[in-house]
């Protein structure tokens, strides 16, 4: 589904209504038009509730939960503006208040990898991975990308998946996690450099980069 | 600026750079600087490609079936 698309669209369909119009829209119009406009962020929003809850049943509740949320707070959704990340800032927040208020989920500490796991790029050496090791990076399993992904600190890793799987801007990012653009950016570089050092553990241990594979 | 301070300062950019978020003039120093630095550009290449890597290994994911008709009927009662 081509979803920006469908943000052109319904950028074109929403200008024409006033907010005289959106005040005064019934019920019925006001659910259909939200079944036309937001439900078809829905299997993305999914993938988001996965990376944050960790698991297909609660990502399920997660995911039914934000929209009923959005649902009755969609008079206040101002169209035209950004809805895919509107929906995507009632999920994370949603998460915060269902799962991390009452301890269900063992709730890690956004910021927790100190210093001994970072390194910064004090050279082209110290990233762990030459360039000329590209093609082998192709070659990790899907698997083992996604759990590594998931594995990361819970700050960090949504924001690697807003970025590079919903892609998301730094700014949008800022909205959806509530947070100042420089944390953005901070938590995109250090979860970015952990994840390039898996990887680049991956391709070691693995001797892709000789064109073996284990078996 | 030696090189070497001009290549940190470089590899700093690359995320904000691959991002699009970087403004005109950076995009232009980030750019003259990738094309005459082969070991820039080689980090920048792969950036460029764990990104795709990420990507990709997430695109097979999608919403059980079910929840549409599960959120269809939440919303009507």
């Amino acid at each position: 589904m081509d979803e920006e698309l469908y943000k052109d669209l319904d950028a074109a369909s929403m200008s024409a209504k006033s907010d005289d119009e959106l005040a005064e829209e019934t019920e019925t119009a006001r659910r259909v038009r939200f079944e036309r406009e937001a439900v078809v962020y829905m299997n993305r929003m999914y993938g988001m509730a996965l990376r944050l809850t960790r698991n297909p049943a609660d990502a399920e509740d997660l995911v039914q939960e934000a929209m009923l949320k959005a649902y009755s707070a969609f008079h206040q959704y101002k169209p035209g503006t950004n809805l895919k990340a509107w929906l995507y800032r009632i999920l994370t927040n949603t998460f915060i208040d269902k799962y991390q208020k009452d301890k269900r989920m063992p709730a890690t500490s956004g910021d927790a990898p100190e210093d001994w796991q970072l390194h910064a790029a004090e050279s082209h050496d110290s990233l762990g991975l030459r360039s000329a090791e590209m093609e082998a990076l192709e070659r990790i399993p899907d698997k083992f990308i996604t759990d590594a992904v998931q594995s990361l600190p819970d700050d960090f890793r949504t924001a690697v998946y807003l970025a590079d799987v919903d892609g998301f801007s730094y700014k949008e990012i800022a909205e959806i996690m509530s947070t100042p653009i420089g944390t953005v950016m901070s938590r995109l570089n250090r979860g970015r450099k952990i994840l390039r050092e898996q990887l680049a553990d991956y391709v070691k241990a693995n001797r892709l980069l000789s064109g073996r594979t284990l078996e | 600026m030696s090189d070497s301070e001009e290549c940190l300062h470089i590899l700093e950019h690359v995320y904000a750079y691959h991002d699009g978020e970087l403004g005109a003039e950076e995009v232009r120093t980030v750019s003259e600087h990738l094309l005459t630095c082969e070991d820039c550009m080689g980090e920048y290449e792969t950036e460029k490609t764990m990104r795709s890597v990420i990507k990709r290994s997430f695109a097979s994911e999608s919403a059980p079936e079910s929840l549409q008709a599960r959120v269809g009927l939440a919303l009507e009662n």
